[in-house]
């Protein structure tokens, strides 16, 4: 047994010691921004989980602002500015915007849930869905960009900052890290581990915005759309998927959404993107979505004036700003 | 609490050293731990469930006892068919009664009367399958007078529920098992390290192949119009080695785990996707349950001993059975029909234990013959599996439909691509491994023979390694919800 006990400790310590180096490093300069306290994300060298942004601003202001309107959805959320929302609601009202990256629905079932559980006011929210993302898994993403906060998935803490580290582990990351670390300039081989992009998060609200895209936009919105010209691939036309996305699980998560959004009065509206494959939403999960609830669901998806124009997308996944003003002029009619 | 998590990776050492230091003088103590940690384990999930757990294990027990001393054979029966009845029961209701419910819902539909199937609204208890079967075999040999009732309470309660088998198998035999715990156990160094060595293999399978394999199959799967016919090709043979992996994985594991507390479980897997026929595959695949069924179920319907009509039944009953085992819907039980088709050549001529021995057996490499039926029979199982995992009956065809079109020749469209083609050269390398581990109760099983220590070091390094960056949220194991 004693035999047993030392190999297990010397072949342990082999592994362990190194990787104490390493997790040392990663503390010190924490990348992700999850470690240490920030009061502003924006302008991160490199890309965040927008979840966990989310979450912790949403902690630290909440009690400052004592917010009562709530965007939920996926990183094209985007489209719709708070400021454009607020002219929908009533007066005083304190619009945020809690979305995630590729949020699931059961991310917006997880922070709803928080809301409710922290005593948070629900008095308008606006949900928005895609048939790609939406109900594409039934528990926790997966990745330290989509992975969802121990905050509102109650999951372990420990494997959500391990989950962190192994993406600064990886060997494509840690090369990118430490060449830009010492170099300080972003080189395009870089994409998709520096950000590169101008990213601002709003301190109260927390709306995102993409300054730098923005601006390539409005100065030369014919030189924006040449350089994008091969992401905009040639479309097969409005089609359904085959199989619904919402399992027997999802439709639990929609009915706790439901009595959450009852219970508090909300004023609420669910909106099925529009989106540049055209795809219609699966008429069964609109079915399941409509039960649950009524005439609050506003369909978008499939070929319409939203999605037949190219330029209404700044590329094949993210629509634009007007299109959100639109939905919200057609949804608060 | 599942063998991928942080949880069990605190709780296994805990137990191992309780076990070795703490009750090792006393093999009774030592299975009462055993018993109060599997409760433990079960717990972790619904302790809801451990009531059912152990009133299961308490009528099974308390049925081999009255089997054994009753006094006549019409008393013996009644004991018998009670036991059979109230498991059969458990199962049916937590497992079948929905399923029943709505395909006769469904079925009254098409004569134009419609009836709104009073469902329930139930969870299935994890590892009932298993644990159910465990205790049906208890109780049938006891009746069939093959073995004898065990006396000890504990002792049966660790046969039943000892935690590396209990969700998942193998499905143990009273007299395969009963014998190590009733007898006192002692440290053994080289099967220990073997057993660490199996563990670290099957959460190489589970957690690098399977949980990664899986995020493709289901992004294909769940999206098949999104996809041309070689992304479907792509996503079956993704799954075809998901299923394997997640599967053969958790029994590696659960091995692994038993050999560390000195007992040996039942072999569950040997390399089936290098079979040369569908017959074999079977031998090779989940062994504890084929062979529970032949043994319960083919021979007592006469086995293959009677005519060929007889044999044809049997055989279509057992792997009908067998897929409906797997779960309340037509996909399993279609499932097991299509292997059912897919076995018959081989029963009807009689060629159906042709290949008991392993492929190339003290050879590297297969002959062209060999290559050409294994791929075959691998190709076979691919397409059934297709049936294993789709939503729905018509799902399935449709999946088919697509995978057989023009497209099947065009480069898959499906995104990740470089991380896709990572993991078909990691499957590659996989079954590399496998082809060369083939003749060992588990792949890397030489290592602890014949390589050097340096080597067999830096390779246990490269696997915790891959787990270690492959492992994300914990998945859960397919065969739990069997």
């Amino acid at each position: 047994m004693k035999r047993f006990l030392a190999r297990i400790v010397k072949f342990s310590a082999i592994l362990t010691i190194p990787l104490l180096i390493i997790a040392c490093v990663y503390m010190y300069y924490d990348p992700f921004r999850i470690v240490k306290q920030y009061n502003d994300y924006s302008y991160s060298p490199f890309t965040l989980n927008r979840d966990f942004v989310s979450t912790e601003m949403f902690r630290k202001n909440n009690q400052k602002y004592q917010y009562n309107s709530f965007l939920f959805g996926s990183s094209r959320t985007i489209a719709y500015h708070l400021s454009s929302w607020q002219k929908y609601l009533p007066a005083g009202s304190k619009p945020y915007s809690f979305d995630a990256s590729g949020e699931t629905f059961w991310g917006i079932n997880k922070k709803l849930k928080y809301l409710n559980n922290s005593g948070a006011k629900l008095d308008n929210v606006l949900i928005i869905l895609c048939h790609d993302v939406s109900f594409s898994s039934m528990d926790n993403s997966k990745g330290h960009l989509l992975i969802k906060s121990p905050v509102t998935s109650g999951e372990s803490a420990l494997t959500y900052h391990l989950t962190f580290f192994k993406a600064f582990l990886s060997p494509l990351f840690l090369k990118n890290f430490i060449v830009y670390k010492f170099t300080g300039k972003y080189d395009p081989s870089m994409e998709g581990y520096v950000e590169h992009r101008k990213i601002l998060y709003d301190t109260i609200t927390n709306q995102a915005k993409i300054l730098s895209q923005d601006a390539e936009l409005a100065a030369n919105p014919d030189a924006f759309y040449n350089k994008r010209r091969k992401l905009f691939y040639a479309r097969k036309g409005e089609h359904t998927d085959s199989v619904g996305m919402i399992k027997k699980d999802h439709i639990i998560l929609l009915r706790e959404v439901a009595e959450i959004l009852k219970k508090h009065h909300t004023k609420y509206k669910v909106v099925i993107s529009p989106l540049y494959d055209q795809i219609k939403f699966n008429p069964t999960d609109i079915k399941i979505l409509k039960e649950t609830f009524g005439n609050n669901l506003y369909n978008f998806s499939g070929s319409n004036s939203f999605t037949d124009s190219y330029r209404n997308f700044y590329e094949n996944s993210h629509y634009r700003p007007m299109i959100g003003d639109s939905i919200l002029k057609i949804i608060y009619k | 609490m599942l063998f991928n998590s942080i949880g069990f990776a605190i709780f296994l050492p805990i137990i191992f050293f309780l076990y070795w230091f703490v009750f090792t003088k006393n093999y009774k103590y030592q299975n009462a731990l055993l018993l109060i940690s599997s409760y433990f384990f079960y717990a972790c999930w619904d302790w809801r469930f451990t009531f059912l757990l152990v009133f299961s294990t308490a009528l099974d027990y308390y049925s081999g006892i009255k089997m054994a001393e009753a006094k006549s054979k019409s008393l013996k029966k009644f004991y018998f068919a009670a036991s059979i009845i109230i498991n059969l029961g458990f199962l049916a209701t937590f497992k079948y009664y929905n399923f029943f419910a709505n395909s006769f819902a469904d079925a009254v539909s098409h004569f134009g009367v419609h009836v709104s199937p009073w469902t329930l609204m139930i969870i299935l208890p994890v590892g009932i399958s298993f644990y159910t079967f465990h205790g049906l075999s208890y109780v049938i040999d006891i009746y069939n007078d093959k073995i004898k009732p065990e006396r000890n309470f504990i002792d049966y309660s660790v046969f039943v529920s000892f935690f590396p088998l209990l969700v998942a198998g193998p499905i143990e035999r009273a007299t395969h098992l009963l014998p190590q715990i009733q007898r006192e156990r002692t440290f053994d160094y080289t099967r220990a390290v073997d057993g660490l060595r199996q563990i670290l293999w099957g959460l190489f399978k589970k957690v690098v192949i399977a949980d990664q394999s899986a995020g493709f199959a289901n992004l294909i799967f769940n999206n098949s119009a999104n996809y041309n016919g070689s992304a479907h090709l792509l996503g079956a043979v993704f799954f075809t080695f998901q299923i394997y992996c997640d599967f053969s994985g958790y029994s590696d594991i659960a091995l692994g785990t038993a050999r560390l507390f000195g007992i040996e479980l039942l072999k569950n897997f040997a390399f089936p996707y290098f079979s040369r026929d569908i017959a074999e595959f079977w031998r090779r695949w989940h062994i504890s349950l084929s062979t529970w069924f032949r043994d319960y179920l083919y021979i007592p319907l006469g086995g293959s001993k009677a005519g060929t009509l007889t044999k044809v039944r049997n055989t279509f009953i057992i792997f009908i059975v067998s897929g409906f085992w797997h779960g309340a819907n037509w996909t399993f039980i279609m499932w097991g029909f299509i292997n059912a088709l897919f076995i018959m050549p081989s029963i009807l001529f009689k060629t159906n234990r042709k290949n008991l021995d392993t492929v190339a057996e003290g050879k590297n490499l297969p002959t062209l013959r060999e290559l050409l039926s294994i791929l075959m029979t691998f190709g076979l199982t691919v397409f059934a599996w297709i049936f294993f995992r789709a939503e729905n009956i018509s799902h399935a065809f449709d999946y088919l439909r697509r995978l057989f079109s023009k497209s099947l020749f065009a480069v898959p469209n499906i995104l990740g691509k470089t991380s896709a083609a990572t993991l078909v050269l990691v499957i590659c390398l996989f079954v590399l491994i496998e082809w060369f581990g083939r003749e060992k109760r588990y792949a890397i099983e030489y290592l602890g023979q014949k390589v050097r220590p340096s080597i067999r070091w830096a390779f246990y390094y490269i696997l915790i390694l891959m787990i270690f960056f492959y492992t994300g949220e914990k998945q859960q194991f397919i065969y739990f919800q069997f």
